[in-house]
């Protein structure tokens, strides 16, 4: 297997000492579009913020393994560097904080390297004002946007949007992606997965693990693999047809067939 | 500190004072007035301001440097306070006093009879001044008490943009600053004032700023406050005129053992007034800031429109800031908002910027510049803003 796939294993994580993810095998492909679908509340965020780092998850049984490294052991900022990239559900407002700069640290935080001074292997200007052009143009996005301040008054939209910006600007090799088509319209839609599908193509090897509750993103981003999450586990796989067959007949049938009632 | 202060400072000081000037009869007896009310006055209850350890027998009256920047334009007179009690007197008379008030504690009577030094600067009327005025206040040493006073008298119709720097040599023992900024806008024009306070980490500042708008005029007021040991200055907004507004915003931004307080008031006199209050505070280490504020509408004030916000940032466990936004409202047909939030950085916001690579430190670094920023980036003066922002950038 590639050390340059994801791989979770037997994960457990509990939010306030609560159990929300038990037992979690996954792997992300190198290359491939995973779709994760699940009810509301099944743990398929505290699967996306574990993999990211955030503090308020605790592991408490498992591992995750990506390009020989134990992820699990990492900072989020670190996890970033290594290649992970989690656009947000909800993502964070950060007042007196311009788009512009923001990205412009994060892109030299990547490039930063220990021991070296950091001014030597910042970005230029000149290349960066040219590199954050081409991909807000790509995106189909005003070039104000980079002057507002991070997602401060940002329609729901626009916050996806700029998700989808950060990932272009970052160029992850894994890119989980929580729910970015809630709050676009069809034509948001469309500017975002095909601006995925051209860093996709940028980057052949990118895995990106998709989670979405319609099948409508799944048109324009293509998956290879579809899971399904239901209360805390991985209850079902297979390929792209699962996810129509989810959207005709709902996640009754399977809790069913798993758990044995209906309710 | 003893219940009297009279003890406490020299009389012999306040006596030299008078008699190396040649002042007219009325700021003679103005003096004399303020520093018996200096001498009889008992001990202010700060309980928000630490005075523990001052002591003003500590300190020898001394003048603060005065620069002043600026090209000059017609209908623009910028004079040494000094010259304009002579030259003129009754504008003087009638600005003099109105923010630093005798009658409000021993520190604004103290002030009162020690004001040396400062400046005045007059705008005719229907002259809209283009260029920025630059002035300065600066203490070179240790050991002095400086009073100076900047009075800014505008007539109808006519506007101007004035930042006042407060800024000390890098000293280790304290000094005293009894600030006073004491304007008046006439009607239909417009004042923009900027006060940046970064004196070094010793000194104590005590004082007073006041700005009465007249009718149908406009103020941009921003205080910025960076620098000294302990901090304790009122600001009073007085939208007397018909139709007046103002537009206030601030930071305090305290670490080490600095105690900074401000009091802003507000208040609605006219009919039809606007105002606006935006000020952030920013404590680290065992700092304390205090934002006392009060927003007053008589009945006179009907058709006021009236907004107050103040937000708290606690960088350390052992850093405090009060917020008291009081509300005092006598008239019916009023609008007024007020939102006070205080607290730690949010976890949220570290964690998003960590999750696109920044290290905690610069994470929690972005976040602090970022909400400060939004009132540095207010600074009219780009030199005056490099200095605050690198002040700040030691701080985080
Ligand atoms: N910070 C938290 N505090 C308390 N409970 C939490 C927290 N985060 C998640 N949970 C709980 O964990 C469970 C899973 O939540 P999660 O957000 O992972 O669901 P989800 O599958 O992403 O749902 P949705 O489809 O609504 O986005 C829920 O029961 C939720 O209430
Ligand atoms: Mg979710």
């Amino acid at each position: 297997m590639s050390a340059n796939n994801l791989v979770i294993r037997n994960l457990h994580v509990a939010v306030d000492g609560k159990e929300i993810l038990k037992g979690i095998n996954l792997t992300i492909e190198e290359g491939k579009i995973h779709a994760i679908m699940g009810p509301n509340g099944s743990g398929k965020s505290t699967l996306a913020y574990t993999l990211a780092g955030h503090p308020r998850y605790e592991v408490t049984e498992g591992e995750v393994w990506y390009k020989g490294q134990d992820v699990l052991d990492l900072e989020p900022n670190d996890r970033s560097k290594l290649g992970l990239f989690l656009a947000f559900q909800y993502p964070v407002a950060v007042a007196g904080v311009t788009v512009a700069n923001f990205l412009r640290a994060a892109l030299n935080a990547h490039r930063a390297q220990e021991g070296v001074d950091p001014k030597s292997t910042a970005i230029p200007m000149a290349e960066y004002r040219k590199v954050i052009k081409s991909r807000m143009d790509m995106l189909e996005m005003a070039p104000d946007f980079a002057r507002r301040y991070l997602n401060e008054g940002f329609s729901g939209g626009e916050k996806k949007r700029l998700e989808i910006l950060q990932m272009a600007m970052l160029q992850p090799s894994i890119s989980i992606m929580d729910e970015t088509d809630s709050g676009l319209d069809i034509d948001a839609l469309k500017i975002v997965a095909e601006g995925v599908n051209k860093v996709k193509t940028e980057k052949p090897e990118l895995g990106v693990l998709v989670i979405t509750h319609y099948q409508r993103l799944l048109n324009y981003i293509k998956p290879d693999y579809v899971h399904v999450l239901m209360n805390g586990q991985i209850v079902r796989e297979g390929g792209p047809e699962m996810a129509l067959e989810l959207e005709e007949k709902g996640y009754d049938f399977i809790r069913e067939e798993v758990f044995g009632n209906a309710s | 500190m003893p219940a009297n202060l009279q003890s406490t400072f020299d009389v012999a000081q306040f006596e030299a004072l008078l008699a190396s000037r040649n002042e007219p009869e009325w700021l003679t007896s103005r003096r004399h007035e303020a520093w018996q009310s200096f001498e009889t006055a008992e001990q202010p209850d700060w309980r928000r301001t630490n005075l523990k350890g001052f002591n003003l027998a500590d300190y020898s009256v001394a003048e603060a440097e005065v620069s002043v920047e600026f090209a000059g334009a017609e209908g623009v007179t910028i004079l040494p306070l000094a010259e304009a009690i002579q030259s003129h007197a009754e504008l003087v008379q009638r600005v003099l006093g109105s923010a630093v008030q005798t009658s409000r504690d021993p520190y604004s009577a103290l002030n009162n009879a020690l004001v040396n030094g400062g400046l005045f600067i007059h705008v005719a009327k229907d002259v809209a001044v283009e260029e920025l005025v630059r002035i300065r206040y600066h203490v070179a040493n240790a050991g002095t008490i400086v009073a100076p006073r900047t009075l800014i008298v505008t007539e109808r119709h006519s506007s101007i943009n004035v930042i006042e720097e407060i800024s000390s040599a890098d000293f280790d023992a304290s000094a005293v600053v009894l600030t006073g900024v004491e304007i008046e806008v006439g009607d239909g024009g417009q004042v923009n004032f900027s006060s940046v306070q970064i004196l070094n980490s010793n000194v104590y500042v005590l004082g007073s700023q006041q700005i009465r708008i007249n009718r149908d005029a406009q103020a941009e007021w921003l205080n910025v406050v960076v620098g000294s040991a302990v901090q304790h200055v009122t600001l009073e907004a007085n939208l007397s005129g018909n139709g007046s507004s103002v537009n206030w915003n601030g930071l305090l931004y305290g670490n080490g053992k600095q105690n900074l307080l401000v009091a802003p008031k507000l208040n609605h006199i006219g009919l039809n007034t606007e105002g606006q209050i935006n000020f952030k505070t920013v404590v680290d280490d065992e700092a304390y800031a205090v934002f006392d504020g009060m927003v007053k509408i008589p009945a006179t004030g009907q058709g006021t429109n009236s907004d107050l916000r103040e937000n708290a940032l606690h960088l350390s466990k052992t850093s405090r800031s009060d917020s008291i936004p009081g509300l005092e409202i006598d008239a019916n047909e009023v609008k007024a908002g007020h939102g006070s939030t205080s607290g730690q950085i949010d976890e949220e916001q570290l964690f998003y910027l960590q999750s696109r690579g920044l290290p905690f430190a610069e994470a929690k670094r972005t976040i602090v510049l970022g909400f400060v920023g939004e009132i540095i980036d207010m600074i009219p003066d780009e030199a005056v803003r490099e200095r605050v922002e690198t002040i700040v950038a030691d701080k985080v």
